[in-house]
């Protein structure tokens, strides 16, 4: 039906174009196709805007996931350093450049992470020592803050916590063992994430005593019920 | 032809200017959101599910730690309370009231985030707990490259720094209400090479 008329137009327009082939028209054509040319380059350039806004923080390898992964494997509990300027002192050539790999790190507290996997079961993070005050929280692979707590917070100031997607606390909460009783369990809406522990120093005296309780932190898959040690 | 060639001119205009105008608005959109008292600014969305597309962005391009939002809120100033940068060779006074926290840190810290090295035994830093409080309870703190008495955080090296101050376990940290805080005014007392 509609073929009819459309071809019929073409056919009657062209050669009454054609058998009028005037500067003028050309050249506006021309500039007709140029804004045309234009206005699809700035929506383009519009959405290209957008989708690199979105895309950077999945792309990015420099996030800081991507810095964690470079300081040391999943599940290990790594330091760190406040970046410092030109080494001086004893303690900036301590732990290699690697390890101060962040900015804008607080130097009053000890600062670990560990980066964990949730893809075979839930993982506990927990420190079998006490600390004056400590600060945690969890992000997802993306750098999201998907959980924040504090010695206040938690049962007695024991930094201890269970974390799994949903299904994995609710199964373990069904089987609860008397040994996991302490662990505040975590739901998690991503299957990779990672954990920061700040600590504080109150005094220079008090750092060893602060570094024995972030040594002590522990980050590992939860041991099943069923094979208690 | 001519089709190929305005075509290749909208590639160009759509990949070209959407890639400089996301780069620049990266870079140049550190105002969105943030919440700024005196000379002081913080972002509190920043590293959370709710933070803008923007912020997301620039936080996975330099891939700071951030805080957590339930674990405290940090303040910046790269000016004291004139508007002027805050260089290394001045001396400055801080005074006012802050935040109740349960623990907050004072840190000068270079443009990109290095901690400055003032030397040996000198104070780089300062925690809310060695504070030396008046008798009505207020403070003063000083930032120099020389020492002074009382509250005195040193300044080294020269050019210019920025302040960050931390404030941990603070019902401040809750995103609303922070434009009512107080935060202390950083007043510049004079200049070492002026």
């Amino acid at each position: 039906m509609r073929r009819v008329p459309s071809s019929a137009l073409s056919s009657s327009d062209r050669p009454a174009s054609a058998t009028r082939p005037r500067l003028g028209s050309s050249v506006l054509r021309f500039l007709l196709g140029l804004a045309l040319a234009v206005i699809i380059g700035l929506v383009g350039a519009a959405i290209v805007h957008i989708a690199v806004v979105l895309l950077v923080p999945s792309m990015a390898d420099n996030n800081a996931w991507g810095r964690l992964s470079r300081i040391g494997p999943m599940f290990e509990i790594v330091r760190i350093e406040p970046l410092r300027e030109g080494g001086s002192g004893p303690a900036a050539q301590a732990t290699g450049s690697e390890r101060q790999d962040f900015a804008f790190i607080d130097p009053a507290f000890v600062t670990v992470s560990c980066r964990f996997s949730l893809a075979d079961g839930p993982v506990r993070l927990y420190a079998d020592a006490e600390t004056d005050f400590w600060s945690a929280s969890i992000y997802s692979r993306e750098g999201d803050n998907l959980y924040s707590i504090n010695n206040r917070a938690a049962v007695e100031g024991l930094f201890d916590l269970l974390v799994g997607t949903p299904e994995q606390i609710l199964e373990a909460r069904a089987d609860v063992d008397a040994s996991d009783d302490t662990a505040i369990p975590v739901g998690l809406p991503v299957e990779e994430g990672y954990l920061t522990l700040r600590a504080l120093v109150r005094e220079e005296s008090a750092r060893p005593l602060v570094e024995a309780f972030t040594r002590a932190v522990v980050c590992e898959p939860a041991a099943p019920a069923a094979q208690p040690d | 032809m001519r089709f190929i060639l305005f075509l290749l001119l909208s590639l160009s205009i759509a990949l070209g200017l959407g890639a400089a105008s996301a780069r620049w608005a990266l870079e140049q959109s550190a105002e969105i959101g943030t919440v700024r008292v005196g000379a002081w600014h913080a972002d509190p969305l920043i590293g959370s599910v709710e933070a803008d597309p923007y912020a997301k962005a620039r936080l996975a391009r330099t891939g700071n730690l951030t805080l957590g939002i339930g674990e405290g809120i940090v303040f910046r100033a790269e000016t004291d309370s004139d508007g002027l940068r805050l260089r290394r060779t001045c001396r400055y006074r801080l005074e006012g009231a802050l935040p109740v926290a349960q623990v907050w840190s004072l840190v000068p810290y270079a443009a990109d985030g290095r901690l400055l090295q003032p030397g040996e035994g000198r104070p780089g830093w300062l925690l809310s707990d060695s504070l030396l409080r008046d008798e009505s309870n207020g403070f003063t703190i000083q930032l120099g490259p020389r020492a002074a008495p009382g509250n005195w955080l040193a300044l080294g090296g020269t050019g210019d720094f920025l302040l960050a101050l931390t404030l941990y376990d603070t019902p401040a940290s809750a995103s609303s209400g922070l434009s009512d805080l107080t935060l202390p005014r950083i007043v510049r007392t004079d200049c070492l090479d002026a």
